[in-house]
C-alpha cells in the first residue's frame, strides 16, 4: 500500500508527471509565438525535481524501506538512482537551454517539444529506478517512444526523418528481443521483481536457455546505451536530431541505459556473496559476455569516427566509445567500479554539453555541419575554439582535465580488480584513448592551424550560450575545484549497497 | 492447456502467414497475411486459456494497428511493383541458412535441460486475475499501470506533433 | 470454454468452405470468356474514374492513430469488468475507481489535446493568429 516514505521517494517523478502535463495545458492556451514560454514551466519543474532528488540523496539515513523498494519492490530508489537522476535532470536543463534559441524547432513547436523532453526524462528515471522487469520494459519504452519523436523533429528535413526512421526500426526490433527475453525469464521463474528474477535464475546456472533469455534481455539494453553492434542508429540519429536533442540522447539517454543495465545485471546475472564483498557465483557468465563486447565496442566507435565529416557524426561515434570505456567497468562490479562510471557521467555531461553547444552555434550559423566551417575558427573566434579545444581534449582524456580525471578513476576500478584479464581490458581502453587523440587532435588542429575559409560566416554567440559555454568550460578544465565532493557523492551513492543487492 | 489439435493447427498457419508476410511482393498482401498471423495466434493465446490477451490480440493488432498498417501503405501509395528488384538467390539462400541456424540454435537451447516453469493455477491468465494483478488495492502493478497512461499519452501527443501537417504542408493542401 | 471455440472453428470452416465449394461447382458449369470490361473493377456499372489506388488523406491517419491509443487504453482497463463487483462488495470499490479514473483522465489530457489543436478537425480552420488573410474555402476531397 501507499505509505508517506513511498511518495518522498517517488516525488521527483510526480513532480516531472505534474509538470509534463501543465506543459501539454499551457501549450494549449498559449499563442504559437509565446510557446517557447513553456521552457520556463519545464526548467522549473526539472529543478524542483532535481531539489527533491538532492534532497533525498542527502538524507542522513537511507529512506525508510529503500532496501525494500517501494510498491513492493517495483520503484527502487537508492542513492545510485538518485545520483543518475540528478544527471538525467541536468541534461533535460541543458537540452532545454540549448533549444531556446536553436533554429532547428520553430517556435509553435516547442510546447511539444518541452512535452517530450520531459517525458523521456520522466522515463529515464523510472528506468534508474526499475525494481521489475515490467517496469523495465515500461520505462525503456518510454523513453523510446519519445525519444523516437524528439530525434525525427526537424520537419522537411531528410536527414531527420532518415534518422528518426532508422532509430524506430532498430529501436523496434532491440525492445521485441528485450520483451521476448523478459517473458522468457518469466516464465522459468514465474516472477518478475528483478532480485527474486536472480535467485531464481541461481538454481538453473548451466541452463543454455537461461542465458539466451538474458541474452535477448541485454539486446534491448545494449541498444539503449550504443552497445556494439547494436549502435547503428547512434550516428544517423545524432546527425539528424536537433542539436538540443542529441545532446540530451547522449547524455541522458545513455546514463538512463546504463543506470538499468547496472541494475539489471548486477539482480539478475548475479548473486550477492554473503560478506557482501562483491559478485560471486554469477548464474550467467556476463562478465566475460560484457567485457567482450565493450572491447568491440570502444574499438568500433573509435575507429568508425575516423574520418567523419561531420561533426555530429564524429561525437556520436565518439559516444560509442566512450559507452564501450563505461562497459568495461560494468565488468567490475565492485563499487568503486560504480562509483567511477557515476562519476565518469557527469564529467561526460560537461564535456559533450559543451561540444554539442558549440556545433550548435555554429550550425545555426552556417545552416550545415561539417568540419571545414571550423577551418580557422581559431582566428576569428577564438573564445568558441578555446572553449571547443577544451572539451575536445577533455573527450580525449589528457590532464589536467575532467574527462581525464573520470577515466582515471574508471582505469583505476578496473586496475584494482588484480586479475590479468581486467589488466588486458584496461590495456584495451588506453589503447583505444590513443586512437581518439588522432580524430579529436585533428578538428583542434583544423581550428587553429589551418586559414579560415575566405567566405566564412561569423557565428554568433548570445549572452546567455556565452556565460554557458565559459562555465562548461571552466569546470572541464579545473576539475579539482568540485572533483572531490562529487567523487565522495558518487561513492557514497555506489558505497549503498542496498542499491543493487537488497 | 490447449487442444493439441488447436495448436498444430494455428500454430501451422501462423507460421506459414507469417511467411507469407515477407514473402508476398505487395505491401497489401503483406498486411492482409499479417492480419491472418495475428488470428492465427489469438487463437493459440485463446487455446491457453488466455482470453484476454486474445481478445487483444484480436482487437489491438488485428484490428487497429492493421488499420494504421494499410492507412501507411495507401498514404504512401505503395504499389506491389515499386521497381524492387527481385533478391537474388544466393542472398535468399544465405538468408535461409541464417534463418534456419538461427531457429535450430533457439531450439537446441531450449531443449537441453531449460528450467521447468513454475505451475499455474487455472485461473491463470483469465481476465479475472489479469484485472486483480492491475487493480486490486494493494497490487504491486497498480503502479505500473499508472505509468501506462503517462507512457500512452506521451505518444499520443508525440504522434500528434510529428503526423501533423506542418505550415508548409497545409498551404500545400489548402491551394 | 474450448468446446465453444470450437463451435466457432466449425462455423469457419463450414463458411470457407461454403464459398469453396460454390465457386469450383459455378467453375464447372460456366462458361469462360475474358474480356477486359470483365477484368474492370466494378463501379455502379459506370467506367471507373481515375484509379482506386489514391492517396489517401493524411488525417484518416491523425484519427486512426488517436483511435489506436484509445483502444489500447480500452484494452487495458477491460479486466476490471471482471473484478470491480467483488471489490466494491469488499469495500475496495472507491480506491480502485479513483485508480481508473486518474488513468483515465490522464488519456482524456491527450484527448483534450488533439481536439482543441485542430486535430480531429475534417477542415483545418484557417490559423486564428494571422488576421487579414480571407478564408480559403478548403477542399474536401481526399487528396
Amino acid at each position: 500500500m501507499l505509505t508517506l516514505a513511498d511518495l518522498d521517494a517517488i516525488a521527483p517523478e510526480i513532480t516531472l508527471a505534474v509538470t509534463l502535463g501543465l506543459v501539454l495545458v499551457l501549450d494549449l492556451l498559449f499563442r504559437p509565438a509565446e510557446r517557447r514560454l513553456t521552457g520556463w514551466l519545464a526548467l522549473s519543474g526539472v529543478t524542483l525535481a532535481a531539489s527533491q532528488i538532492v534532497k533525498n540523496l542527502a538524507a542522513a539515513a537511507p529512506l525508510p524501506s529503500a532496501a525494500a523498494g517501494f510498491f513492493s519492490g517495483m520503484f527502487v530508489a537508492d542513492s545510485t538512482a538518485s545520483f543518475f537522476k540528478l544527471i538525467f535532470c541536468l541534461a533535460a536543463a541543458g537540452a532545454v537551454v540549448i533549444g531556446y534559441r536553436s533554429s532547428e524547432i520553430s517556435r509553435a513547436r516547442h510546447g511539444e517539444y518541452h512535452f517530450l523532453l520531459l517525458a523521456a526524462t520522466l522515463g529515464m528515471c523510472f528506468m534508474a529506478s526499475a525494481g521489475d522487469l515490467v517496469m523495465v520494459y515500461l520505462a525503456v519504452e518510454m523513453l523510446s517512444q519519445a525519444s523516437y519523436i524528439l530525434a525525427g523533429y526537424i520537419r522537411n528535413n531528410p536527414r531527420s526523418s532518415e534518422g528518426a526512421l532508422k532509430y524506430v526500426i532498430y529501436g523496434g526490433v532491440a525492445s521485441g528481443a528485450m520483451i521476448f527475453g523478459i517473458s522468457i525469464l518469466y516464465g522459468f521463474t514465474g516472477v518478475t521483481d528483478l532480485v527474486l528474477v536472480g535467485q531464481g535464475l541461481a538454481g538453473t546456472a548451466s541452463s543454455p536457455a537461461a542465458l539466451m533469455a538474458f541474452l535477448f534481455m541485454l539486446v534491448g539494453l545494449g541498444f539503449k546505451v550504443a552497445m556494439v553492434p547494436f549502435h547503428m542508429w547512434a550516428p544517423d540519429v545524432y546527425e539528424g536530431a536537433p542539436a538540443p536533442v542529441t545532446a540530451f540522447l547522449s547524455i541522458g539517454s545513455k546514463a538512463a541505459g546504463f543506470a538499468v543495465l547496472l541494475r539489471v545485471l548486477f539482480s539478475v546475472g548475479a548473486q550477492a556473496a554473503p560478506g557482501g564483498g562483491g559478485i560471486e557465483a554469477a548464474a550467467i557468465p556476463w562478465r566475460e559476455m560484457l567485457a567482450v563486447l565493450a572491447v568491440l565496442t570502444m574499438t568500433v566507435g573509435n575507429l568508425s569516427a575516423i574520418g567523419q565529416r561531420s561533426l555530429k557524426r564524429l561525437l556520436a561515434f565518439s559516444s560509442v566509445g566512450h559507452a564501450g570505456y563505461l562497459l568495461a567497468a560494468c565488468t567490475t562490479a565492485t563499487a568503486s567500479g560504480v562509483s567511477s562510471i557515476l562519476f565518469y557521467f557527469v564529467v561526460y555531461f560537461l564535456m559533450t554539453l559543451g561540444a554539442f553547444h558549440v556545433v550548435v552555434l555554429v550550425s545555426n550559423a552556417t545552416g550545415r555541419d561539417s568540419d571545414a566551417d571550423y577551418a580557422g575558427l581559431g582566428w576569428k573566434q577564438p573564445f568558441l575554439a578555446a572553449t571547443m579545444s577544451i572539451f575536445l581534449v577533455s573527450l580525449v582524456g589528457l590532464p589536467p582535465t575532467a574527462g581525464f580525471l573520470g577515466k582515471w578513476y574508471l582505469f583505476t576500478a578496473l586496475v584494482e580488480m588484480g586479475s590479468w584479464k581486467f589488466l588486458l581490458l584496461t590495456l584495451a581502453a588506453l589503447l583505444n584513448s590513443v586512437i581518439s587523440l588522432y580524430y579529436y587532435v585533428y578538428i583542434i588542429k583544423k581550428m587553429w592551424i589551418e586559414e579560415p575559409a575566405p567566405e566564412g560566416r561569423r557565428v554568433v554567440v548570445g549572452f546567455v550560450p556565452g556565460i554557458l559555454l565559459a562555465v562548461l568550460a571552466f569546470l572541464t578544465v579545473y576539475p579539482f575545484g568540485y572533483g572531490g565532493a562529487v567523487l565522495a557523492a558518487a561513492s557514497k551513492a555506489a558505497g549503498d549497497r542496498a542499491s543493487f543487492l537488497r | 492447456m490447449g487442444h493439441p489439435f488447436c495448436f498444430w493447427i494455428a500454430g501451422t498457419l501462423a507460421i506459414l502467414t507469417a511467411l507469407g508476410v515477407i514473402l508476398a511482393r505487395s505491401p497489401l498482401y503483406s498486411a492482409l497475411s499479417l492480419a491472418a498471423t495475428l488470428l492465427s495466434t489469438a487463437v493459440l493465446f485463446i487455446s491457453l486459456q488466455a482470453h484476454l490477451a486474445g481478445a487483444v490480440q484480436v482487437m489491438v493488432y488485428a484490428g487497429a494497428i492493421l488499420v494504421l498498417i494499410v492507412f501507411t501503405v495507401m498514404l504512401l501509395n505503395l504499389r506491389g511493383d515499386s521497381g524492387e528488384k527481385p533478391l537474388r538467390p544466393a542472398a535468399a539462400a544465405a538468408g535461409m541458412v541464417v534463418c534456419a541456424a538461427f531457429f535450430l540454435g533457439l531450439t537446441a537451447f531450449f531443449a537441453v535441460d531449460a528450467p521447468t516453469p513454475p505451475a499455474v493455477g487455472p485461473e491463470f491468465g483469465t481476465a479475472g486475475a489479469i484485472g486483480r494483478l492491475l487493480f486490486a488495492p494493494g497490487s504491486r502493478f497498480v503502479y505500473a499501470f499508472e505509468l501506462v497512461s503517462v507512457l500512452l499519452l506521451a505518444a499520443l501527443v508525440g504522434a500528434i506533433a510529428l503526423g501533423r501537417p506542418g505550415p508548409e504542408q497545409g498551404k500545400d493542401a489548402a491551394s | 470454454m474450448l468446446e465453444g471455440f470450437g463451435v466457432i472453428l466449425c462455423f469457419i470452416l463450414f463458411a470457407f468452405a461454403f464459398v469453396g465449394i460454390n465457386l469450383f461447382l459455378s467453375r464447372l458449369l460456366r462458361p469462360s470468356r475474358p474480356s477486359p470490361e470483365k477484368a474492370m473493377p466494378y463501379e455502379c456499372g459506370e467506367d471507373p474514374v481515375g484509379d482506386a489506388w489514391i492517396r489517401f488523406n493524411p488525417r484518416f491517419y491523425m484519427v486512426a492513430l488517436v483511435f489506436v491509443v484509445f483502444e489500447v487504453e480500452l484494452a487495458v482497463i477491460l479486466p476490471v469488468t471482471v473484478c470491480l463487483k467483488s471489490w466494491a462488495a469488499a469495500g475496495h470499490g472507491a480506491l480502485a475507481f479513483w485508480e481508473l479514473m486518474i488513468f483515465v483522465g490522464i488519456l482524456a489530457l491527450g484527448l483534450v489535446y488533439a481536439w482543441r489543436k485542430g486535430d480531429l478537425d475534417w477542415v483545418r480552420p484557417q490559423p486564428r493568429f494571422s488576421a487579414g488573410t480571407p478564408a480559403k474555402p478548403v477542399q474536401r476531397e481526399n487528396r
